[in-house]
């Protein structure tokens, strides 16, 4: 029983991250910020859903099941982002005017096409 | 635990028609495969609302595929705009 | 094939089959068989050599430095869902997005691999370009950052992240270098 209430709660919780990464969506300037949004409150969203899902079932085989799905969404999230961010910013012209600083510009300019070459200072 | 489904689902709802709102409007594809990408995401959250609710693990293969297929997606998308821009 | 490569080809190929027999549910002796001889597919079609991974590279395990991590890694997570729902949730949105460069100690692959994606899920940063090698070998990560009031604070969030994965994971070359850098 109170299981099942910790289950609920943890499901609400998580609901409601996955309602803010929407709402995040929505209204953040550019696709960078949209990033932050769509994969930080998303995944522990999941995360919280997915233990209320392992406190109400019971078999083992779902419970490995669902540790692998947290896994998976760990591991794939940041990496889907990057590489999201990585084309986004090649492809140009996609950060907010307001943007603030930006190394990676210098380092580009240096680098070329090749890739960035990374400021000499440590 | 039945409200407690229905609330998660109506949220889990109202965050995907966000998310929509975001795949339509863009305006870049790399806007769009992330809202694609989030899009995915609640289709796993929900499954698991689902999996909390009936107690059961019925659909819980959905969930590891949707995540797996959703990540490759989204590579393969961002290696094109890096070949052929946004 | 030294000894100690043949034992951390037998570990890959263990956590294959386990992640295998995990995807299928349940142990059964059809799931083992068909995770062996899938496993051995992958082997021998994407073989990880030496130009993947350098020996020099192959990093040794913690257990309690690699409990650590996760936990500083878990609790940045909480801290920086928290800190986007605020952002998201503001009436007025007030962000200065800014694109920070975070050098780095070590050499390893493996690790900026491990750092970038635990920068991603902390608080305000999103890793997005990771350069080529410095002339001294190390790797620079440039880190989108949500709220650049403070360019130098990300840097040390990025160390403190690369001290702990090198704790954890660093090879011994690694790990060398990072005492150096700290005393």
């Amino acid at each position: 029983m109170v299981l099942d209430v910790v289950a609920g709660a943890l499901t609400l919780v998580g609901a409601a991250l996955a309602l803010v990464a929407g709402v995040g969506m929505v209204r953040f300037p550019d696709v960078f910020a949209r990033m932050h949004a769509a994969t930080k409150p998303a995944t522990l969203g999941l995360l919280l859903i997915v233990i209320g899902a392992l406190l109400r079932v019971d078999d083992p085989g779902s419970t490995v099941q669902l540790l692998l799905v947290m896994f998976v969404q760990f591991l794939t999230a940041p990496v889907g982002a990057h590489m999201v961010g990585r084309a986004a910013y090649r492809a140009g012209g996609l950060l907010a005017p307001d943007t603030v600083l930006d190394e990676l510009a210098t380092a580009l300019a240096d680098g070329g096409p090749q890739g960035p070459v990374p400021p000499q200072a440590t | 635990m039945t409200v407690v489904a229905v609330v998660a689902y109506v949220l889990l709802s109202i965050g995907a028609l966000c998310t929509l709102v975001r795949l339509v409007i863009g305006p870049s594809l790399a806007d769009r495969v992330v809202a694609t990408d989030l899009l995915l995401v609640l289709v796993i959250c929900a499954v698991g609302v689902n999996a909390v609710h009936v107690g059961r693990s019925d659909y819980l293969d959905v969930m590891v595929v949707v995540g797996v297929v959703g990540f490759l997606g989204t590579v393969t998308v961002a290696r094109f705009i890096e070949k052929r821009g946004a | 094939m030294t000894a100690a490569m043949v034992v951390r080809r037998l570990l890959r190929a263990a956590v294959l089959i386990a992640v295998w027999v995990a995807l299928w549910g349940e142990a059964t002796v059809g799931n083992l068989v068909s995770g062996v001889l899938v496993v051995i597919a992958i082997e021998v079609l994407f073989p990880v050599g030496p130009d993947v991974v350098p020996a020099e590279d192959e990093g040794t395990l913690h257990p309690i430095a690699t409990l650590r991590f996760l936990a500083v890694f878990s609790w940045a997570l909480v801290v920086a869902t928290w800190q986007v729902a605020v952002a998201c949730l503001r009436p007025r949105l007030r962000l200065a997005e800014a694109i920070v460069a975070v050098p780095l100690v070590s050499r390893s692959a493996v690790i900026a691999t491990f750092v970038a994606n635990a920068i991603s899920l902390t608080p305000g940063t999103l890793t997005v370009e990771v350069s080529d090698r410095r002339p001294d070998g190390s790797l620079v990560l440039y880190v989108h950052a949500l709220d650049a009031s403070d360019p130098d604070a990300v840097r040390a969030d990025g160390r403190r992240f690369e001290e702990l994965a090198v704790a954890a994971f660093g090879s011994a070359g690694d790990r060398a270098r990072w005492k150096e850098v700290v005393s």
